[in-house]
């Protein structure tokens, strides 16, 4: 692909309609944060939205908003998280391309993107907790662990990068869990009106129309969580599902494992 | 709580500065910080912070964030880089545990110094800055008018979703959604409230971006007026012209101690 399509093809994610979700995003990843605190939750979940949108609008609009994100908590909450805007960015970016390589419809998709984002922000955060702030910032619980681990190792390096580790795999596994269970829920039609930006093929689209097919195995899985409040809204969309299921595909089984393949190679 | 999205800006020498020129002062007073050899005018800086911040008006929380954020981040580093950091040579103090070394400490102050200054800069900025303004002067100098829109509609966002997210969180107690007790109930009160809060914010987003394309926004070529006009005064070239020189100055001694000139660094412990 070259230089030229690339950068019009990232122009092209930015439409009115995916600018207004910007702000949307950013206040979904911020309410995260609130909420974990007000239930005392040990998380920061902060990373919620930016996975939504990165599903909804593309990697650069995602990486826009993990950018403005930090900015946002710089000028209302503390500046510290300003150089953290990098590895929101980044995370942005490739849970935006993973998402566009279709691996948040299965499971396994899933873990790998949970797995790649905890990396990446491990790597960054860490980078930048090291060099910028020289070990620790003090704004949270991570801090104090890390001094616990620098007691034992006796290595700066090390016992930051594990103390990231540790929090990032627990923080965005319940983070890409929850988007994924939001993502799940969002009407049909609404997603359909974002896929159509930015995407040169039809594949999206179709991809789009099976999301339904496993929305009831879904649904087992967050069994445990309370989801009365949309069940109607879900009976009208899988009983649309249904109707126009007959005339589309014959096995879905088939199609999958072409994905799968394709998202492979 | 008065956050920067209200204009409840007490009227001062700092909030008539231009925004521009305010973030000019950021950069150059922590970038010298951070090209200087030593925290002593980082030191330096941060009283002149606090000076400022008097003549800002907003003493009390600059004091506050200053405390609140420095105290625990010195005790952390000076722990961290001073007891562990690998260029450790010279025991000024001997813990039992741990040996507290000179250079780590030294180090830890450097850093906690800078961070300090960025960070008391910044939020003296942004305190005595109303959003509005910074947004407009930003479109002045060329920033797209998109970004503007970006930063203040986030603004905006936020408390509106959290005004959602109050009563949606009643609704859900009237249905008996159980928001206390252990880690796990907590845990599953979480999406139900965040659901709907997500689910309308993104439906009332299709209304947002109707309404803003009916209206031009994504008009390519022309160039949005605002009704906030942000005047540049002679005190604010004199400000960043001394911001300017300040920096050069910082800059150039720098160099001369990294080249055996002259020596800044203040030989802590005596020579090595």
């Amino acid at each position: 692909m070259s230089a030229r399509s690339l950068w019009r093809g990232i122009t092209a994610q930015f439409s009115t309609k995916s600018l207004v979700l910007i702000p949307i995003a950013v206040g979904i990843n911020l309410i995260g944060g609130t909420l974990s605190s007000a239930l005392k939750l040990p998380l920061f979940l902060d990373m919620i939205g930016t996975t939504v949108i990165a599903c909804l609008s593309g990697p650069w609009v995602a990486a826009l908003c993990g950018l403005l994100t930090n900015v946002f908590l710089a000028l209302v909450a503390n500046p510290v998280y300003l150089p953290y805007a990098l590895s929101s960015v980044l995370c942005g970016l490739v849970i935006g391309y993973m998402v566009k390589a279709g691996l948040f419809k299965r499971i396994w998709g899933v873990v790998l993107v949970w797995l790649a984002c905890a990396l990446v922000n491990t790597v960054t955060a860490s980078l930048i907790t090291v060099f910028v702030y020289g070990g620790a910032t003090g704004v949270n619980g991570t801090s104090v662990l890390t001094a616990a681990l620098v007691v034992a190792v006796k290595n700066i390096v090390i016992s930051v990068l594990s103390s990231s580790m540790l929090e990032n795999l627990i923080d965005k596994g319940i983070t890409v869990l929850i988007a994924y269970v939001i993502v799940r829920r969002i009407p049909k039609r609404f997603l359909s009106q974002y896929a159509l930006d930015g995407s040169k093929d039809q594949d999206d689209l179709d991809d789009l129309d099976d999301l339904d097919e496993d929305e009831d195995k879904e649904e087992r899985e967050v069994a445990g969580v309370p989801s009365r409040e949309s069940s109607v809204r879900r009976g009208e969309i899988d009983s649309a599902a249904e109707s126009d299921g007959g005339t589309s595909t014959g096995d879905p089984a088939d199609l999958d494992r072409g994905r799968t393949q394709r998202s492979e190679r | 709580m008065p956050g920067p999205a209200s204009n409840g800006i007490p009227d001062s020498l700092l909030a008539r500065m231009h925004p521009m020129a305010k973030i000019a002062g950021v950069c150059s007073l922590g970038l010298a910080t951070l090209v200087w050899p030593d925290f002593t005018l980082g030191l330096g800086i941060i009283v002149v912070l606090f000076i400022a911040a008097v003549l800002g008006r907003v003493l009390r929380p600059f004091s506050g964030v200053m405390l609140g954020f420095g105290i625990p981040v010195t005790l952390m580093l000076l722990f961290i880089q001073g007891c562990y950091s690998p260029r450790n040579t010279k025991v000024i103090l001997d813990l039992g545990f741990a040996q507290l070394g000179l250079e780590g400490s030294l180090y830890a102050a450097k850093i906690v110094v800078t961070l300090l200054v960025f960070l008391g800069s910044f939020y003296l900025t942004n305190k005595t800055t109303y959003m509005g303004r910074l947004v407009a002067a930003l479109t002045q100098i060329g920033v797209p008018s998109k970004i503007g829109y970006l930063i203040l509609a986030s603004l905006n966002v936020v408390p509106q979703m959290q005004r959602r997210i109050a009563v949606i969180e009643q609704s859900q107690h009237a249905r008996g959604l159980e928001t206390g007790g252990g880690l796990i109930s907590r845990a599953r009160a979480f999406l139900p409230l965040l659901g709907p809060v997500v689910l309308s914010s993104l439906t009332d987003s299709q209304e947002r971006g109707m309404t803003l394309e009916t209206r031009g926004f994504g008009i390519r070529g022309v160039r949005q007026t605002s009704y906030l006009e942000v005047v540049w005064r002679r005190s604010d070239t004199v400000m960043t012209i001394l911001f300017t020189v300040f920096l050069v100055l910082a800059l150039v001694l720098c160099c001369l101690s990294r080249a055996g000139l002259i020596t800044l660094a203040i030989q802590w412990g005596g020579r090595a």
